[in-house]
């Protein structure tokens, strides 16, 4: 029985192992003991995302309201779980602020609509982004890593 | 005719220096009641780590900290368990290693409450956990490239403020800045950027590869002490704990992950049999704080302040 706490500890680094390698578990998170090892953690993964419309795509923020989702995502982006962000993004509530002005998420500006006409979005994409960094040149470069697109529910 | 008191070289404990008979009872105290002590201190110092489940938390660890009975009684330790478990399970299992670490910890604290040794158990337990942490962080930092290459550690002390004390030798606070101004650039949810460049210094890189191999070699050591004691049937190692105090002294003021770090003087504590060991990793576990705590310390708004 004193063996059985290292021993799972050990069952944890195996799955995080796993996980890591073939679904991009992020290191630091599930017990593989990586943290410090790879500038490519959950913290340092980013998103892009588009709105797509008849006239065309639009980039947009990530509405506040979905971070708890992005942040599991950032951990462990299972596809599912990027096709549930992408469709939640398109269901949000946009409004098209201008040509000089991005679109953006207006669920807590729902009640004035004289902020923008409503943008009719069919469908949005989310990108998810990882970083490499090359030490002899000290360059940060990013990377589109995981992404899925949905259309409005 | 009466004979004479015995003579002592020791003061009587009330003529002591308060922080000598402080150290004594620390002395004083078992193994497993230091171990437990401090795993339940380790809790309720991170509330961060555990979010709305710091609420069945606190009261669980405060009253095993303030009553010597509850200390070493498994109910409590059962109850904790089952919250950490629930926690754990609740977020797949995915929660960050520091967690799951000190909940592992806490596991082998209850097993051992349960068997016929209790000490002699946990001694083992935390032998084998040390063993397996260090052994299985050596090799993931041995198989993971960015980080045999010096990237990843260059990479933090580039970006990461927590290393900022240590890469200001190198790098101006300037070109510090300037690297988080370029990362915001490329990370911004709007932002086109795909590259930026970093202000490095040949130096820093250069101590990024020291560290790197440093760390592995003193994470590797640390395995084979603690996991070759085991196998060859001693007891606690020597040079293991003093590998483990060195680990304590130097990796965590830098790196500060506190949880980590506390767990790990608390399994060290454990399983070491001679109380100046235990109050060696104790002293160590705070002189690494002590330095933490200066660094953490806003010097510049307190000295903007003092000049007005």
């Amino acid at each position: 029985m004193a063996w059985l706490p290292a021993l799972l500890l050990l069952g944890l680094a195996a799955r995080h192992l796993v996980l890591a390698r073939g679904h991009g578990l992020s290191a630091g998170r599930g017990g593989g003991m990586a943290v410090f090892t790879t500038p490519d953690y959950a913290a340092t993964r980013f998103w892009r995302c588009y709105l797509i419309t008849d006239g065309g795509e639009h980039r947009v923020r990530v509405p506040g309201e979905l971070r708890a989702l992005q942040e599991r995502l950032e951990v462990l982006p299972d596809p599912r779980g990027l096709t549930t962000l992408a469709r939640r993004v398109a269901g949000a509530s946009w409004s098209d602020h201008g040509p000089d002005l991005p679109p953006r998420a207006r669920p807590a500006e729902a009640d004035r609509p004289t902020q923008g006409a409503t943008l009719q979005v069919r469908a949005a994409r989310v990108e998810l982004w990882r970083l490499e960094f090359d030490p002899a040149t000290a360059r940060l470069a990013a990377s589109r890593w995981r992404e899925a697109t949905a259309e409005r529910p | 005719m009466s004979s004479p008191p015995p003579a002592t070289l020791a003061p009587p404990e009330r003529h002591r220096h308060p922080w000598r008979r402080g150290f004594g009872r620390l002395a004083r105290q078992s193994r497993l009641t230091l171990a437990a002590r401090l795993t339940l201190a380790t809790l309720l110092l991170h509330r961060g780590l555990f979010g709305h489940w710091f609420l069945p938390i606190a009261p669980l660890g405060v009253a095993g900290l303030l009553a010597p009975a509850l200390l070493r009684r498994r109910t409590l330790w059962a109850l904790l368990v089952l919250v950490l478990v629930a926690f754990n399970v609740r977020h797949g299992g995915l929660l960050r290693d520091d967690v799951l670490f000190v909940s592992v910890w806490c596991l082998a604290v209850l097993v051992a409450l349960g068997a016929h040794r209790p000490a002699a158990v946990l001694d083992t337990s935390a032998r084998s956990l040390l063993g397996v942490t260090f052994g299985v962080s050596a090799l993931v930092k041995l198989w993971t490239p960015e980080f045999r290459s010096g990237a990843a550690y260059y990479f933090f002390f580039l970006l990461d403020e927590r290393f900022a004390p240590l890469s200001r030798f190198f790098v101006t606070d300037r070109e510090l800045g300037g690297n988080l101004e370029q990362w915001g650039r490329l990370v911004h949810p709007l932002g086109e950027a795909t590259s930026v460049q970093l202000a490095g210094s040949p130096g820093l890189l250069a101590l990024a590869r020291g560290a790197a191999a440093g760390t592995v070699i003193l994470e590797a050591l640390l395995a084979v002490a603690f996991l070759a004691s085991l196998a060859a049937r001693r007891r606690s190692p020597r040079w293991g704990n003093a590998l483990l105090a060195l680990f304590l002294l130097t990796v965590f003021p830098v790196a500060r992950v506190t949880p980590f770090s506390w767990t790990l003087c608390a399994m060290g504590v454990a399983q070491a049999t001679d109380s100046r060991w235990r109050l060696t990793l104790l002293a160590t576990l705070f002189l690494g704080q002590i330095p933490l705590s200066l660094w953490l310390a806003p010097w510049n708004a307190v000295a903007g302040r003092i000049l007005g």
